[in-house]
């Protein structure tokens, strides 16, 4: 059998399994509740299964391996190390927010501050960063199927439509089933790959080998000999670390769980599994470096792995590979979509103008918003990013600068208020912004992710507003 | 390279910085939850 039907037969047999898991989904969905937060009622292995499959993404996948295939160890400092402490900060949220009977993380803001809308504020927020964010999911299956299939980008893009928007549809049931489909499927695919790699490059001792002689052993230094400044890898990785902490993707997850010890076991699992998925890939990336010596001819690095894999494998094995990066664009993508659809319907929408609102219409306009916001991350994508994982540290940042410390303080200050909260919000996002163009304008790298500053600003802010207008509720009472 | 302790062929220092931040970050969730539990116990006995 030829390349292109061996792909092809995988990829049906992917699709069909999908298509089953993800019509689960659709008989369980009844109610707001079932949609956004699988009515609460979420076991142990789904919730795994769902928080790994979603944090795991297109740039997990294709931005690490090909960044630590051209740069090394360090890479890994600035993204990974700082994804898995931001899940450390979530068990903070695990702790606290089970209290609150939530559909969405802005109803939490709402129910908390008592402002609907900040409610309405944050839920556009989410609308706005999943937007963009899907961009890079969309790219990473259209990289991928576009190689798998052997036919044009902006064509193998649009399948994404397919799978994202039918499994949406399903709400977080759904998305939830065919997330241990996908999670499944993307730990094949790193297994057999890296176990591949090692078998074929002599162990991991030998790879280490190999890479010392490329570029005076940058490869194996935490600074790539210097190429990366220790303050830029520890602020870009407390930018995507922040951005994790406050991201509602997998604060919903806690919401979704069935219990608070579910949800604190599930972060604790998923960390654990999520680092060592990451090894793989690690070793993936050096060894496909430590057996080629010289960069591959790729115009950009999160094509790297696809072409690692499609030329150095038979197409058996390359096709799992190719579909476990196809299960995690999707994995990701179809809980962000769900994500904003929730808001825009139920933070905005409902929130503001109708809140009498029936389950069924709820559903259905739910189900417009994803095809609407689809359409507009595909339109997007056309023209993609350069680099994922830069491009995705600044989407992260806006969660980090608007959510972090209106979510932490208010689960565990008593004295944060509603206009601390929305002053240092806002404050967050006009000094990523300011910085942003600054960076972009001027041309003056300072190296110093913007999230870093924006951050302090808007805890500082919210800290001084937070204690002056409390002491004026005080009085007032 | 050849003057730096090596495991693995992998520098010590590297072993440090970036095998100890990884090991830490992927066990820090897990040591958050127990010590938690634990305050949580003591609360409660209190």
């Amino acid at each position: 059998m030829n390349r292109v039907m061996v792909y092809m037969l995988y990829f049906t047999i992917y699709t069909v399994l999908l298509l089953m898991m993800g019509k689960n989904g659709f008989k369980k969905t009844n109610t707001i509740k079932d949609f956004c937060v699988a009515g609460n009622r979420l076991g142990l292995f789904i919730s795994v299964s769902t928080f790994t499959a979603t944090l795991f993404s297109a740039v997990s996948m294709q931005s690490v391996t090909g960044s630590v295939y051209l740069y090394g160890y360090s890479p890994l400092l600035y993204s990974v190390v700082g994804w898995l402490l931001g899940c450390s900060l979530l068990i903070f949220v695990a702790n606290r927010i089970r209290s609150y009977d939530i559909a969405t993380v802005p109803e939490y803001f709402r129910i908390r501050y008592k402002s609907n809308g900040y409610q309405a504020f944050t839920g556009m927020i989410i609308v706005l960063c999943y937007i963009l964010y899907i961009v890079i999911q969309i790219k990473g299956f259209g990289i991928v199927v576009s190689e798998l299939l052997d036919i044009n980008y902006n064509v193998a893009i649009l399948l994404i439509y397919l799978f994202v928007v039918y499994t949406s549809f399903g709400g977080l049931f759904s998305v939830a089933k065919t997330d241990a489909l996908n999670l499944i499927m993307i730990c094949m695919g790193i297994l057999i790959i890296a176990a591949a790699v090692l078998i074929n490059s002599g162990g991991i001792t030998a790879i280490h080998g190999n890479a010392a002689l490329i570029s005076d052993g940058a490869l194996l230094d935490p600074t790539s000999n210097g190429f990366f400044s220790p303050i830029m890898i520890i602020t870009t990785g407390m930018a995507w670390g922040l951005g994790t902490a406050a991201n509602p993707q997998y604060i919903i997850r806690i919401s979704s769980a069935k219990s608070k010890k579910t949800a604190i076991k599930m972060i604790s699992i998923s960390t654990i599994i999520l680092s060592m998925m990451y090894l793989g890939l690690v070793v993936i990336g050096m060894g496909a470096r430590a057996q080629e010596q010289s960069a591959v001819p790729v115009s950009r690095i999160d094509e790297m792995l696809s072409y690692f894999v499609h030329n150095d494998f038979g197409p058996y094995i390359s096709g799992i590979m190719f579909i476990s990066i196809i299960a995690a664009s999707i994995s990701t993508a179809n809980s962000q979509l769900l994500l904003l659809a929730g808001s825009f319907n139920y933070d905005v929408y409902r929130n503001l103008f109708k809140k009498d609102i029936s389950n069924d219409k709820f559903l259905n306009m739910n189900r417009l918003v994803i095809f609407i916001a689809g359409t507009v991350s595909l339109i997007l994508s056309i023209n993609p990013v350069e680099t994922l994982l830069i491009y995705g540290s600044y989407v992260w940042s806006i969660f980090s600068v608007t959510y972090l410390c209106p979510l932490y303080g208010g689960l565990y200050w008593k004295k944060a208020t509603r206009e601390g909260a929305v002053v240092s919000s806002i404050a967050g996002m006009v000094v990523l912004l300011f910085l942003y163009l600054f960076n972009n304008i001027s041309g003056f790298e300072t190296m110093i992710h913007p999230v870093l500053p924006a951050t302090f600003v808007s805890a500082v802010v919210f800290y001084a507003v937070s204690r002056r207008t409390y002491k004026q509720e005080g009085l007032e009472a | 390279m050849t003057e730096q302790m090596m495991l693995l062929g992998l520098p010590a220092k590297t072993w440090l910085i970036v095998g100890g931040l990884y090991i830490v970050a992927a066990f820090l969730p897990t040591i958050i939850a127990v010590a938690l539990s634990h305050a949580k116990k003591e609360e409660d006995n209190e």
